[in-house]
């Protein structure tokens, strides 16, 4: 029994030691470019496409560089934090201004794959670089990986509490949402998601496939998703015309209307009219969100679907 | 001999009138919602309305006629061209037509959206009239040689489209909308559309047919015509009208799509068909025909984000056609697009007489003025002269030191480098096709390094940087390459060169188009396409340094045997040149190094072709001179087109290479009115 006692009491401390000696290994993270370091928890950070700002305000991180701060602005409207009007611009995502984010000195490079890609050595020179994957591979549930990626960034920026605390608040809100939308009667509902954009001739439908983020939240929320197509798993959507819309009927249609030329090109069509779920008014729109890995759009966007479906 | 004429032209015109109603049943069978047949035909006649009526009477009927009536336009107004030019080689989309439209639709899409809703046609058909008054400059008047005003229109075209691309990069949301639309599309959204287009076309087309006893007078030449009593300027002019109208209308509603207008006049005429009274139905009915198979082929992919555009599918179609004509091309009218005569040269007198050293000296400190001025400004962060001199002596590890010896400097450096050897390059290909409008686009190198990268990028998104370069210059080596091999079977002249050279490069086009609609959500994939020595450093100095390291002597110890490429075959043979080695020799090099280039950077385009003619007003057409000047120009080129680039929109940077183009088209205009004038 002491033997015992002893052995259990050794171990809880040697198992304490790592938090002491390895203050270094805590601020190396994997994420889709490899392994990331940093010295020491990172401060001043450089956010380079929309999702990295989010990730950063959620954390309660304000970020000293962006790229188009405006579209931050304009895709999350008033409700989500607000982003420092002092941010230094970047540039455009494609193509940030690398001498500016030398001269702001960062310790940390927030990105996603494809925009850090063409200067990756150079940016590396600044500052490590941190960068995900719009759309993980592996086919995954990308809410999930949106949570994980959450808390990888917040062990780079020493904001774990803060992910904790943000991750607990948005299963509140689902929990809650869950149970308004359960008093209406709305639980297994079948439901489909589409984002409208104005295409070439013709409206374009962005359909989302079950894995996709959204399609995720509205799951969460107690609906039951009606898309679901092995050959959209990869990037968790697909785009297609009105026609592909018959096939989902029976479901309520919800949509984001990515510009207004869009809808009303969608509603011009005779097929629009007839399809069941608009002519028996299971509709609802939804502001437009940028949603794929951004965890405050994510928030906005299950507030949006439970005020929605209460109107 | 007469009736069996007439009986040819009855089985193309029934053939036509068949195949037509073939294409539109299977086309209306095609879309996104699996309908069967039995389903379709009963939409026709059912009286009741449910979805599926509606899918296939409001949504693919429309669709396939207007399949028909853009194919027909597009078709008929190839053959305008083609007749009225007296050039079998042209299409409009060929002359630019369909670049000029375009990039008029983007300006009015960003820039004006009323302007676009209310009056489309107007946009699209003043885009259309200004390429082709530019290329019509450009290639020096109507009368131009076939193979130069298609060299022109395929240089407006690309600087064109160069400048598109670059307003899609910069206006991300608009671009979503519209970069679907680049290649073409049928789709339609109801009615609408076509209630707009069809009276328009309807008349254009009857205009056309009223007008075809003239085109056949036409097709005489102006002096034939004018003597059997023909007021050639009116017809020309209503013709041009026609053509610009019948394009401009069917891009405002389908967006580009190319060859149409270039594979069924020639196939109508391969049938042995000679008047235009026949001619342009069986165009229309042809030209409705192949337009519908094509667009049904891209349904056989899967929903729009895998469906190729319909543009592309006709390019893939319409650029083999042109490599088959010039490939197995032997007599008749044919024969004149590739003839010797008609490669000119501007001829240019020169503009100074100082002496070569000097003109080099002032080159050079012209780089360094760029060079000081590019390190001490250019670029987000300012510094003020003394900070740059303390960077520039090593004031170890301050912002300013790696912001001057990690960016500004390799940036610089690299585009003094590119511009060289785009220009070295340059100077090769206008002395290999004895052509004054020749560059690295129309030898394919660029087309090929472009469809490599994004092909590399489709099947592995994070491909690091240098083996998207490599990919490129594997590219560009290859479609450099194939231009060569094709063009050294028949011969190596500088005609066929350049024409299989642009079929090559429409077929890597058509690739590109149809890779770029596939990424187009989740990427930003023409940052790789357009040229800017953005994101580059110290190692790609060190590639492109040796590359041009090693060309450079190479050239210029052939020097004097390209100089005599200049002559014709028969006199370069008699002093004792072996004409093809020369050229092959040559253009290999200038593929070699074109490729390394456009892997670095991206394609550039003008620099290769501004910058040879620049030298040549400054010391004349020696050889040596211009093998020296040439580089430096170019160098000055792209260096001052960069740092244009960075200060315009900063802290947003503008592509390098449509900064060129801004400059690039309005020099090659001076340059020909002037070369007119002497």
């Amino acid at each position: 029994m002491t033997y015992y006692r002893r052995h259990i009491l050794g171990s809880m401390v040697l198992s304490l030691l790592p938090f002491c000696n390895a203050k270094a290994e805590d601020h190396c993270i994997h994420d889709d470019l490899g392994e990331t370091c940093v010295d020491k928890t990172a401060s001043r950070v450089v956010a380079l496409d929309q999702q990295s700002i989010e990730f950063l305000l959620a954390l309660g991180v304000q970020p000293v560089g962006v790229t188009s701060p405006e579209n931050y602005r304009k895709f999350t409207g008033n409700s989500a934090p607000e982003l420092s009007y002092s941010v230094q611009d970047l540039g455009l995502s494609s193509s940030p201004n690398i001498e500016l984010i030398m001269a702001l000195q960062p310790d940390l490079i927030l990105g996603n794959i494809t925009n850090v890609q063409k200067n990756l050595s150079l940016l590396k020179e600044i500052a490590p670089v941190s960068a995900f994957a719009s759309y993980p591979s592996g086919h995954s549930d990308q809410f999930t990986t949106m949570l994980s990626n959450l808390r990888t960034i917040a062990r780079l920026v020493g904001r774990a509490t803060e992910a904790d605390h943000f991750c607990k608040m948005l299963d509140t809100a689902l929990d809650t949402g869950y149970r308004r939308l359960a008093t209406l009667g709305l639980t297994s509902k079948p439901v489909v998601l589409g984002n409208i954009n104005a295409g070439a001739r013709g409206a374009e439908i962005m359909l989302f496939n079950q894995n996709a983020l959204p399609a995720q939240i509205l799951k969460r929320l107690g609906f039951s998703y009606a898309c679901n197509d092995e050959r959209y798993r990869e990037k968790g959507f697909t785009v297609t015309s009105v026609e592909t819309l018959m096939e989902f009927e029976n479901a309520d249609f919800l949509y984001m209307p990515f510009n207004e030329k869009g809808m009303e090109r969608l509603i011009q069509t005779p097929i629009w009219r007839n399809l069941r779920f608009v002519r028996e008014k299971r509709l609802h729109s939804i502001p437009y969100r940028l949603i794929h890995n951004a965890p405050l759009s994510t928030r906005l966007f299950q507030a949006d679907v439970v005020s929605a479906f209460q109107s | 001999m007469m009736t069996k004429q007439r009986q040819s032209e009855y089985i193309v015109l029934l053939c036509g009138a068949l195949a037509l109603v073939f294409t539109f049943a299977l086309n209306i069978t095609q879309g996104e919602a699996s309908i069967n047949f039995a389903a379709i035909l009963n939409a026709f006649f059912d009286t009741q309305k449910n979805l599926t009526t509606d899918i296939i009477l409001g949504f693919r009927l429309p669709r396939a006629i207007m399949g028909c009536i853009a194919g027909g336009a597009l078709a008929v107004s190839g053959a305008l061209t083609q007749s009225i030019l007296r050039n079998p080689i042209v299409s409009p989309s060929l002359l630019g037509i369909h670049a000029g439209s375009f990039l008029f639709i983007v300006l009015a899409v960003i820039f004006a959206p009323l302007l676009m809703a209310d009056h489309p046609f107007l946009v699209s058909i003043s885009g259309g009239l200004c390429a082709v008054l530019l290329v019509g400059l450009i290639a020096g008047g109507r009368s131009a040689p076939p193979l130069r005003m298609l060299l022109s229109g395929l240089l407006v075209g690309m600087s064109l489209n160069g400048l598109t691309e670059a307003l899609l990069i910069l206006h991300e949301e608009q671009s979503r909308q519209i970069i679907g639309w680049n290649a073409g599309s049928l789709r339609q959204n109801g009615w609408d559309n076509l209630q707009l287009v069809w009276p328009w076309i309807t008349v254009s087309l009857l205009l056309a047919l009223l007008m075809a006893h003239q085109l056949d007078v036409a097709r005489l030449g102006s002096d034939a015509a004018r003597g059997l009593g023909q007021k050639t300027r009116l017809v020309s002019g209503i013709v041009f009208a026609l053509i610009l109208i019948l394009s401009g209308i069917t891009i405002a509603v389908t967006g580009p799509i190319g060859f149409v207008g270039l594979v069924v006049p020639h196939l109508v005429k391969q049938a042995g068909i000679r008047r235009h009274a026949i001619i342009l139905p069986a165009c229309i009915l042809w030209g409705g025909s192949l337009l519908l198979a094509a667009d049904t082929l891209t349904y056989q992919l899967g929903s729009l984000t895998d469906t190729p555009p319909v543009g592309a599918v006709t390019a893939m179609i319409g650029a083999p056609f042109l490599l088959w004509l010039v490939l197995h091309q032997s007599h008749g009218d044919r024969g004149v697009i590739l003839s010797e005569g008609q490669t000119s040269r501007f001829f240019l007198p020169r503009i100074t007489y100082a002496p070569l050293w000097l003109i080099a000296v002032f080159i050079l400190s012209l780089i360094i003025l760029l060079l000081i001025a590019g390190l001490a400004w250019v670029g987000g962060y300012s510094l003020s002269v003394s900070q740059l001199l303390q960077a520039l002596h090593g004031a170890k590890g301050s912002i300013a030191e790696r912001i001057v010896w990690n960016i500004r400097l390799p940036r610089l450096c690299n585009a003094f480098l590119v511009g060289a050897g785009f220009a070295l390059a340059g100077t090769l290909f206008q002395a290999v096709l004895r052509n004054p409008l020749a560059d690295s686009g129309v030898v394919g190198v660029s087309g090929g390094a472009a469809a490599a990268s994004l092909l590399l990028l489709a099947l592995v998104p994070a491909a690091p940087p240098y083996a998207i370069g490599l990919s490129a210059l594997s590219g560009g080596l290859c479609s450099g390459g194939a231009v060569y091999a094709m063009a050294w079977h028949l011969g190596l002249s500088p005609g066929r060169l350049s024409i299989i050279g642009i079929s090559v490069a429409a077929l890597c086009g058509a690739f590109t188009q149809i890779l770029l609609i596939q990424s187009r959500f989740t990427g930003n994939p023409l940052i790789w396409l357009i040229g800017s020595p953005y994101g580059t450093s110290w190692s790609t100095t060190s590639l492109l340094a040796v590359t041009l390291v090693v060309a450079f002597p190479c050239v210029w110890l052939i020097a004097e045997l390209i100089g005599l490429l200049c002559l014709n075959d028969q006199s370069a043979h008699g002093l004792g040149l072996d004409v093809n080695t020369t050229r092959l020799l040559a253009g290999g090099i200038g593929i070699a190094v074109a490729s390394l280039c456009v892997s670095c950077t991206g394609p550039i385009g003008y620099v290769g072709l501004i910058a040879p003619h620049m030298a040549r007003l400054l010391v004349g057409h020696l050889t040596r001179p211009n093998l020296l000047l040439a580089p430096l120009i170019g160098a000055v080129l792209v260096g001052a087109a960069d740092c244009l680039a960075r200060v315009i929109i900063a802290p947003a940077e503008l592509p390098t290479g449509a900064v060129i183009a801004m400059i690039g088209a309005p020099y090659l205009l001076y340059l020909t009115r002037r070369s007119l004038k002497a």
